[in-house]
């Protein structure tokens, strides 16, 4: 009995096994079927590299190496993406905290089709692109395998191409591409070129503008909805590992220039974003997107003084917290008539945390108690609040007692 | 009615005369026990006292090590210790075979931390369990803090954080991890591990021996696979292993390993007296042979060590068990709340908090009396006992040595008695002391050729790195299984490489402890909620979570009550019933092919290759304490069909015509062989009774046989109907004994080679029963009314197994 019958027989248990796995009667033996196999296989070897050339002439690329072909665009930067004309990027960027010292030439953008999602050292790369600044144009370099054994070769070609370079621009590069890419660069026994250079993920400040505002923060959403951008006839994403894997398997290319597209958009799209989100952070409101989220973003980068504009910008949009976290910033800043100035307006409509303010600030920097104890009193009811009224009125006995007793 | 007395005159294999040092409290509880409970105790056994055996620290070792070693209070080794570091120094692969409490982390940790200090390298120790893992980095950390070696060890398993992986990744010298971990989260992802595996130089497994069965056949895969990743990296480490007492510790560690390996099992640790007694409980029934519990005879010892100020542990084979016996000790014990605890349980199932705290306080002697399950069978350090009961036979001869192990300090007796259940093993054990006391443990087996479990694994070797021509992985054709998951789709082939080509993490799909990949999970709705409390192998999910099923999870009764079969889902709701269920399992096997068979006149024995069918047409509702039958449920399952291996064993038709006054006996008396053979068969094979499966039919599946409800044996045809013996052209029942993994793991081999003694065992164990008819300590249950049959099942069973058991 061969390994086959074997195997059919053993994993035949039970009416659980999906049809499949069930294989018909009477098929030749493995050891025959790859031999059958084997033969054809070995001497397509150099009909391969016939094959290799002429997908590249299908897909308008060029065969660098045996399995790897290149494929380059160069876009003016006249041209828009949707809204944005390209050449926005090349102005300064100064609102997005991810983009101080921002220098444009140096940029990569990346993004990375795999053989799959579930990670690990078993999802490949096969298509690797990567778009940079050249003069008044973005180049759009794109390398695709046509068969594993191609991987080294394409990511030598790939680290040629980021000489030069200082940060890599991605769009969920931090969780998906750049570990990857390490991953298989390691695999090849190669040096690794990525991680020298900065990694800017514009997935983050995505998420931080529009987290509460939409649906999802895919990089397909984005473009629709901050860049105005609509692809027409795209490949989903998804797709794009059955589509390599069926021309590795069958020969089928059919769907790889669609590949070769959805990449690039993917690419461009990631070029516009940067000035794109930098303008959202700019006017938060005008995009649709949380100024409070943005003005915590520039807190956390360690700049106050932007997030205040941010919020006196869009005050009109503000909502309770928004507008606490103003006063509260200005209170730091040391305007404190404009902090009072808003807590006043908060409680008078019920804000019980605008009062709370209120009361410690004229408690403990003005050392004001009486105005401080009104505002105590205007808390509902609790432990907490019943504590500070306590305290309040002892400190106020105490004070009247120190005064009876001068003289 | 009149206690009788044990037939059997205790064995007595002590290689010393019992010291009669009055003064030492453990001597006198063994005294008391052997005078006040002389009818109990069926066997026994003293081991002399061993003084310890030492050696120097070695000259090369690091000071700074021998600082830390000078801290514990260690300034000399024992012998085995080294011996260990000469052999691993001399870079062998090493086993280590000593008893618990010996010094045997020090044997790894020594060479390994001089290593690290020397070259820098890395180590990686692989535990079974997460608690165990725990242990051996405090102890590394205590060695590092009295020598401020500065070692950085780390556990990595589920627990750890996120953030602190890439720590443990980059920065530890020592990698404590556990196999599933290595299986699932180190390999498929070597990349982010490759500066350690790059200085990987030695990896230590301890606990070796419970890595045999299904769960060894996949650890000796993923060694496999862990070897070939470090031949990536250009690295071939060092095995250092540490196992209990076993027949074959060498064997199980070169089969897990695939390479050499050397064996170190003298212990030169010193060692107190041992006595050890084997007690079965006094019968109290003597016609339905029914004995008093074993709960209450362990409950009285260990009451009398407790008062005596002994230190004493009882091992449970149940967590129910566990729960059980600590209420009755802390009724006694624990009454006064406002005083510490005397009594303490320790089991799986408790907070890994509480289960440290308790760990401390064994530790510290603040408890006298502790109640657990094997959880504390494996090296948890507790500190050393005095006294150790336990209630109920373990199921293996290394497994109860190594709980008797946890009684024993160096310089004191210390005294072990093992308390028998009513069922068979239990009942052979301490009815066949010499078996017990005399025999050496079981051999651990496992199969790494396992065809199923080896292609899982290909599969994920195939993941971690894409294989070449030439390669090897295991002893089946390597290019013959890549091609079938070639055709799978998971694999492409580009000239000489197969690449991992399928959008999926394969080691997910595989898990380690069993055969088929489909685990069932429980589901909990009970309040709309949706909770896994469990999984449940595929092989074991027919039997157990039918719809309308009793489901028990730590003693709570759940109800089954839908079963999605495609999904893999079994969704329960909590209840509460005074009943359970048992399936009726009609299981018939087919001869496909026989390896090998041995022809007496009488009777075969063979083993070969058979399919399965188990249909299980419905289930028993019994109700608890009076086992009554109170209902049945049908049960609407698709058949299970499997292809294993079995042996079996069957009569010659003329012997069978001449020795059976019917062919209704003749079945009884078949039904009643194969249940003991069943029960001897598991012990002679150091397995669990379900990785065994029994059953009684015609080996060409066109009939089989059952225990009807009325206690008779019956005969089915293949729709299940039922069909008189006498009915049936041919006549040639068969006792089956199968392995009950698809594919086998390999149990019937040795089972054939062990046929005679499975039945001399078998023989025994219903011959030296104390019952007439038979009773579930022997020949399975019967009912009362046996007169009606006008024969004895139990004479029946013994006139086959003598038949099986006739020599040409």
């Amino acid at each position: 009995m061969n390994l086959r019958q074997r195997l059919d027989r053993l994993k035949g248990h039970g009416a659980g096994t999906p049809a499949r796995e069930r294989e018909p009667e009477g098929r030749a033996s493995v050891a025959e079927r790859v031999r059958r196999l084997r033969p054809r296989r070995e001497g397509h070897r150099p009909v391969q590299v016939d094959a290799d050339q002429s997908l590249a002439d299908r897909l308008g690329a060029e065969l660098l190496e045996p399995g790897v072909l290149g494929c380059s665009q160069y876009l003016p930067l006249e041209n828009t993406h949707g809204r944005f004309p390209l050449s926005t990027l090349l102005g300064e960027q100064v609102h997005l905290p991810e983009a101080q010292g921002w220098e444009p030439h140096g940029l990569v953008f990346l993004d990375t089709e795999t053989t799959g999602l579930a990670g690990g050292t078993g999802t490949a790369v096969f298509m690797l692109g990567l778009a940079r600044l050249e003069g008044h144009q973005l180049h759009v370099r794109q390398f695709m395998l046509t068969r594993f054994a191609g991987e080294a070769g394409m990511l030598r070609q790939a680290a040629d191409f980021l000489a030069g370079a200082h940060t890599v621009v991605t769009y969920n590069g931090k969780r998906f591409d750049l570990p990857l890419l390490l991953t298989r660069v390691r695999l090849a026994g190669l040096d690794d070129p990525f991680s020298r250079l900065g990694h800017l993920d514009l997935l983050y400040p995505v998420r931080r503008l529009f987290r509460q505002r939409w649906p999802d923060c895919r990089l397909i959403t984005a473009e629709q909805r901050l860049l105005g951008f609509g692809r027409l006839h795209d490949l989903p994403g998804a797709e794009a590992p059955l589509a390599w894997m069926d021309y590795l398997r069958y020969g089928d290319a059919r769907r790889l220039p669609g590949v070769l597209t959805h990449n690039r958009w993917d690419l461009v799209s990631l070029a516009a974003l940067c000035p794109a989100l930098d303008q959202a952070h700019g006017t938060p409101d005008a995009f649709g997107a949380d100024p409070v989220a943005v003005a915590k973003g520039h807190l956390k980068a360690g700049l106050r003084g932007r997030a205040l504009e941010v919020l006196h910008q869009d005050r009109a949009a503000l909502d309770e917290k928004g507008l606490l976290l103003m006063a509260d910033l200005l209170r730091r800043e040391g305007r404190d008539a404009e902090a009072l100035h808003l807590w006043d307006a908060l409680s008078a409509r019920g804000c019980v945390t605008a009062l709370e303010a209120l009361a410690k600030y004229h408690e403990h920097v003005r050392r004001d108690l009486r105005t401080a104890l009104d505002c105590a009193r205007r808390l509902p009811p609790g432990e907490a609040h019943q504590r500070r009224r306590e305290r309040l009125m002892n400190k106020l006995a105490l004070r009247a007692g120190r005064r009876s007793e001068d003289p | 009615m009149a206690r009788p007395r044990s037939q059997h005159s205790p064995a007595s294999f002590a290689s010393d005369t019992p010291t009669t040092d009055a003064a030492d409290p453990v001597l006198r509880l063994a005294g008391q026990l052997r005078r006040r409970y002389k009818g109990c105790i069926t066997g026994e056994l003293i081991l002399p006292a061993q003084p310890g055996q030492y050696a120097p620290i070695p000259d090369e070792l690091d000071p700074r090590l021998k600082k830390a070693l000078e801290a514990r209070g260690i300034t000399r080794l024992y012998t085995h210790q080294a011996e260990a570091w000469q052999r691993v120094r001399a870079g062998e692969h090493l086993v280590l075979v000593t008893p618990t409490a010996s010094g045997k982390s020090l044997c790894f940790h020594l060479p390994v931390m001089q290593a690290v200090l020397e070259r820098g390298v890395k180590a990686l120790y692989l535990f079974p369990t997460k608690a165990l893992s725990q242990d051996q980095v405090a102890e590394v950390q205590a060695l590092n803090e009295g020598g401020n070696l500065g070692i950085r060890a780390f556990t990595f398993d589920g627990d750890t954080p996120g953030d602190a992986r890439k720590a443990v990744r980059t920065r530890g010298d020592i990698v404590v991890s556990n196999p599933d971990m290595l299986h699932q989260g180190i390999l498929p992802h070597h990349t982010k591990w490759a500066q350690f595996f790059e200085n990987l130089e030695y990896v230590v497994i301890d606990e070796t021996h419970t890595y045999r069965g299904v769960f060894g056949a996949h650890v000796a895969n993923l060694m496999r696979r862990l070897q070939r990743v470090c031949r990536f990296y250009g690295v071939r480490p060092r095995f250092i292993m540490a196992s209990a007492t076993i027949a074959n510790p060498g064997e199980l560690a070169t089969r897990l390993i695939g390479e050499a390996v050397s064996t170190v099992d003298q212990s030169g640790a010193p060692r107190g007296e041992r006595h050890l007694l084997l007690w079965n409980p006094p019968v109290i029934n003597p016609d339905l042979g029914i004995r008093a519990s074993s709960r209450s005879q362990s409950t009285r010892i260990a009451r009398l060590a407790t008062r005596m100020g002994l230190k004493n542990i009882v091992f449970a084979r149940s967590r129910l068990m566990v729960e059980v016996l600590t209420k009755y000790l802390k009724d006694v014990f624990d009454k006064d709340p406002r005083r510490p605890p005397r009594v303490t349980a320790y089991r799986g199932g408790y907070l890994p908090t509480q289960r440290r705290a308790t760990e401390k306080d064994l530790r510290a002697g603040r408890v006298d009396c502790v109640i657990s399950t094997s959880a504390l069978e494996l090296g948890v350090d507790i500190g050393s006992l005095d006294v150790c009961v336990l209630n109920g036979y373990p199921g293996t001869i290394a497994g109860s040595w190594q709980r008797l192990g946890r009684a024993g300090r160096r310089q004191r007796p210390a005294l072990g008695v093992l308390v028998a259940g009513s069922d068979p093993l239990d009942q052979f054990i301490v009815r066949n002391p010499e078996f017990f006391l005399g025999a050496g443990p079981e051999h651990a087996r496992i199969d790494p050729d396992q065809l199923l479990i080896l292609l899982d694994h290909v599969r994920c070797a195939a993941f971690e790195l894409p294989f070449r021509q030439g390669e090897h992985f295991g002893d089946e054709p390597l290019e013959e299984l890549l091609g079938y998951l070639e055709e799978e789709g998971v694999l492409h082939r580009e000239g000489d490489q197969w690449y991992w080509s399928a959008d999926s993490y394969p080691a997910n799909s595989v898990s380690l402890r069993s055969v088929a990949e489909d685990n069932f999970v429980v589901v909990d709705t009970t309040g709309g909620g949706k909770r896994i409390i469990a999984e449940v192998d595929f092989s074991a999910a027919p039997m157990t979570l039918y719809e309308g099923a009793i489901y028990m999870v730590q003693a709570s009764p759940y109800q089954v009550e839908r079963l999605d079969w495609v999904g893999r889902k079994a969704f329960v709701q909590e209840t509460r019933v005074d009943y359970y269920t048992d399936a009726i399992d009609y299981t018939r096997l087919k001869i496909l092919d026989d390896f090998d068979r041995a022809r007496h006149p009488e009777s075969t024995c063979a083993h070969g290759e058979v399919h399965v069918v188990r249909r299980i047409p419905g289930y028993k509702k019994i109700r608890y304490y009076t086992h009554e039958n109170i209902g049945f449920g049908e049960i609407n399952l698709p058949d299970q069909e499997m292809h294993t291996t079995a042996a079996w064993w069957e009569l010659a038709p003329q012997t069978l015509e001449a020795r059976f006054d019917s062919r209704q006996e003749a079945l009884d008396g078949f039904l009643g062989a194969a249940y003991a053979m069943h029960h001897v068969a598991v012990l002679r094979m150091m397995s669990e009774p379900r990785d065994l499966g029994r059953a009684v039919g015609d080996g060409d599946a066109r009939w089989f046989a059952t225990v009807g409800s009325h206690g008779r044996g019956q005969i089915r045809d293949e729709q299940g109907a039922e069909k008189s013996p006498d009915a049936q052209g041919r006549f040639r029942p068969a006792v089956f004994l199968y392995d009950n993994f698809p594919g086998g793991v390999g149990l019937s081999a040795p089972l054939f080679d062990q046929r005679v003694a499975v039945v001399h065992d078998a023989l025994g164990l219903v011959g030296q029963c104390e019952c007439t008819h038979g009773c579930p300590a022997c020949i399975g249950p019967i009912l009362a009314s046996d007169e009606t049959r006008g024969y004895s099942p139990k004479a029946a069973a013994l006139r086959v197994l003598g038949l099986f058991g006739e020599a040409p």
